[in-house]
C-alpha cells in the first residue's frame, strides 16, 4: 500500500515569497495494492508534481511518502527506482537511444539492484526471456535484439519503455501521460498493451492522462486534482457510472 | 632501416599512445555527455610524473603507474566539483586543469631537490624508461621494440575497457551518459557512475601522458597543448570512418582514428605542410571530420525516417 500523509510542495523560481506556487497543498492519498488509478486534472493541478514526488526527483516540503508501512520520503531517486516502474511523457526519456534494445533490456532487468562492475552485462538465459517478453508484448521486436533503440518509433519505444519498466516487478507503476506524445491510433495500441499487462501481472498503477475518456475506460479508481487539492476520488461502481459530461461539469465547478 | 618504415614507425609511436588518450576522452565526450578540460591537464600530469620520478632513479614501470594514478586524483577531482560542489561541468574541468599548470611545476621541481620550480625536465641517454628496458643491445631495432611495447599496453588497456563497460555496471554507466533520467529511473547512482566514469577516463589519459612523455624522454610544461584537440578529432574521424555501429566497433573505431590522424598529419608534413604550423592543421581536420560526421548522420537519418515509414 502506498500513502501519501500530508504533502506539500511548493516552487519558487525568483525567491521573493510573493512568487510561491503552491503545486500540492497538504495531500493525503491511499493506493492500495492492485488498485488502477486514473489521474486527471488541469495544467499546473498538481498531477505530475505528486508523481514526481512519489518517485522521489523531488523531496516534498513536508509530508511522508510510506510505502508498505515504511516511509521511504528520505530516499533518494535512484534508491527508490527498485519499488517504482516509470513510464514518461516524452518518449527519448525511458529508454537509451544508442544503446541496443537487449542492451536496454538487460539494464533494466537489474533495476532496483545492483549491477555489478565484475559480471558480465550479457546473460545467455536472459536473452530467451527477453525474447518471449517482446512477443507478449507484440511490437515485432523479438527478432531485432541488437538494434540501436534510437531507430524505433515513439510507439515502440514508449511500449518498450512499459516492458523494463515492469520487466523487474514493481510495487507501484507510475505513468506520466505516457501516451500524450503519441498519435491517436498508437495511443490507443499503447494504452490497450498497459492494461493487458497491468491486469495479467495485477500492478498498482497510478497513470496520469489528460484524457477524459481514457481516464474512465481504464482503471478502477479516478482521482482528480485541482490547484494542489485532490477534488475528486471515485471507485468501482461510482466511477464506472461516471461519463465524460459529469467530469466535464466538475472541472466547470472547481474551476469558478 | 627503409625510410617508409621508420615513418611507418613514427607515426604508431606518436599514434598509439593517442588511443588511449581518445579512449579516455570518449569515455567522457561521449559515453558520459561531459565536454571534460581535465583531460589536457591529466595528460600533463601523467606525462611530468612519469619524466620526474625516472629522472630521480625510479623504476620506469613505478613511475608510469604512479603517473598514471596522478591521473586518477586530477578526475576524481574534477567529478567531486561537478557532484558535490555542484559546479557546472565546462568549469569542473577548467578548475582542475588550471591546477595541473602549477602542479606539474613542483613536480618537475623535484628533480631539483624540489626547491625549484622547472618548466623542462630531459632525461639523459642512459636514464631508462618503460621502453629502453627492452631494447638489450639491439640498436636498430628500437624503434620496432618501443612500438610493440606500446601496441601490447594500448591492446591491453583497450580490452579491460571493452569488458567493463560490458559488465552490468559498465552498461549503466553508459545508460546514465545517455539518459540521466533513465539512469535514475532504473535505480542506478548517476552521481557515482559520473564519479567513476571521469576517474577512470583520465586515469587512461595520466597514462597516455606518461607513454608520450617518455617516447620523447622529455617534459615540458606545454607538453599536453593541443591534445585535447588531437583526441577529439581523433574520435570524430574514427567514428566517421570506421563507424559506431556496437559498443566494440566504437572502440575499434577509435584506436584506428587516432592512426589515421596521425597518418593525416605526417602525409600533410611531408607533402611540404609547415611543421610551425600544425595547430591549424589540426583545426582544419577537426572541422572536416565533423562535416564527415554530419554528413553520415543525415544519411542516417533518411535510413530511419525510411525504417519507420515502412
Amino acid at each position: 500500500m502506498l500513502k501519501l500523509v500530508n504533502i506539500t510542495k511548493s516552487f519558487n523560481l525568483t525567491g521573493n515569497k510573493e512568487d510561491n506556487r503552491v503545486a500540492l497543498d497538504h495531500i493525503n492519498l491511499e493506493i492500495n495494492d492492485g488498485d488502477f488509478v486514473t489521474v486527471i486534472g488541469s495544467n499546473g493541478s498538481g498531477k505530475t508534481t505528486s508523481l514526481n514526488i512519489i518517485a522521489g526527483t523531488f523531496m516534498p516540503d513536508e509530508g511522508d511518502i510510506i510505502l508498505d508501512d515504511k516511509s521511504i520520503t528520505k530516499l533518494k531517486e535512484y534508491q527508490r527506482a527498485k519499488y517504482f516502474g516509470r513510464v514518461f511523457q516524452d518518449p527519448m526519456l525511458g529508454t537509451a537511444g544508442d544503446m541496443s534494445i537487449i542492451e536496454n533490456l538487460e539494464v533494466a532487468s537489474l533495476r532496483g539492484q545492483t549491477h555489478s562492475p565484475i559480471k558480465w552485462g550479457f546473460k545467455k538465459s536472459h536473452r530467451e526471456h527477453f525474447i518471449n517478453e517482446l512477443k507478449r508484448f507484440d511490437l515485432g521486436l523479438e527478432d531485432r535484439l541488437n538494434q540501436k533503440v534510437g531507430v524505433l518509433s515513439g510507439g515502440q519505444r514508449q511500449a518498450l519503455t512499459l516492458l523494463m519498466a515492469t520487466l523487474a516487478k514493481p510495487k507501484v507503476l507510475l505513468l506520466d501521460e505516457h501516451t500524450a506524445a503519441l498519435d491517436p491510433k498508437t495511443a490507443n495500441k499503447v494504452l490497450e498493451l498497459t492494461e493487458r499487462i497491468v491486469t495479467e501481472e495485477k500492478l498498482t498503477t497510478i497513470m496520469i492522462t489528460h484524457n477524459m475518456k481514457d481516464a474512465l475506460k481504464y482503471g478502477n479508481r479516478l482521482i482528480m486534482y485541482h490547484q494542489g487539492h485532490i477534488v475528486l476520488d471515485v471507485k468501482g461502481e461510482e466511477k464506472a457510472k461516471l461519463t465524460v459530461e459529469d467530469l466535464l461539469k466538475l472541472f466547470d465547478d472547481v474551476s469558478i | 632501416m627503409p625510410y617508409i618504415i621508420s615513418v611507418i614507425l613514427n607515426i604508431l609511436t606518436s599514434g598509439l599512445p593517442c588511443c588511449l588518450l581518445a579512449l579516455g576522452i570518449f569515455i567522457t565526450y561521449r559515453l558520459l555527455d561531459f565536454a571534460d578540460l581535465t583531460a589536457e591537464g591529466s595528460f600533463l600530469i601523467g606525462a611530468s610524473l612519469a619524466i620526474a620520478l625516472i629522472k630521480v632513479g625510479v623504476n620506469p614501470y613505478v613511475a608510469t603507474l604512479i603517473a598514471t594514478l596522478g591521473g586518477s586524483i586530477c578526475g576524481y577531482l574534477t567529478s567531486v566539483f561537478y557532484t558535490k560542489l555542484k559546479i557546472p561541468k565546462l568549469l569542473s574541468g577548467i578548475i582542475t586543469m588550471t591546477m595541473t599548470t602549477s602542479l606539474a611545476l613542483l613536480i618537475l621541481g623535484i628533480t631539483k631537490g624540489g626547491t625549484f620550480f622547472t618548466n623542462n625536465v630531459a632525461l639523459s641517454s642512459s636514464d631508462p624508461t618503460i621502453y629502453s628496458i627492452f631494447y638489450f643491445n639491439a640498436t636498430t631495432l628500437r624503434p620496432l621494440i618501443k612500438t610493440i611495447i606500446m601496441l601490447v599496453i594500448v591492446m591491453i588497456v583497450f580490452v579491460i575497457i571493452y569488458f567493463f563497460f560490458g559488465t552490468e555496471y559498465g552498461m549503466a554507466i553508459r545508460a546514465t551518459g545517455m539518459n540521466e533520467k533513465m539512469g535514475k529511473a532504473q535505480g542506478i547512482n548517476t552521481e557515482r557512475a559520473s564519479v567513476i566514469a571521469l576517474t577512470l577516463s583520465n586515469t587512461l589519459i595520466a597514462l597516455a601522458g606518461a607513454m608520450y612523455a617518455q617516447d620523447l624522454k622529455s617534459c615540458d610544461i606545454k607538453i599536453s597543448s593541443g591534445f585535447l584537440v588531437i583526441g577529439l578529432a581523433s574520435i570524430l574521424i574514427g567514428e566517421a570512418i570506421f563507424g559506431n555501429r556496437s559498443f566494440k566497433n566504437r572502440l575499434i573505431s577509435i584506436a584506428l582514428g587516432s592512426i589515421v590522424y596521425f597518418v593525416i598529419v605526417n602525409v600533410a608534413i611531408e607533402l611540404g605542410f609547415p611543421s610551425e604550423l600544425k595547430n591549424l592543421l589540426y583545426a582544419i581536420l577537426i572541422v572536416i571530420a565533423l562535416m564527415l560526421g554530419l554528413i553520415k548522420s543525415l544519411k542516417k537519418r533518411k535510413v530511419i525516417k525510411y525504417a519507420q515509414a515502412s
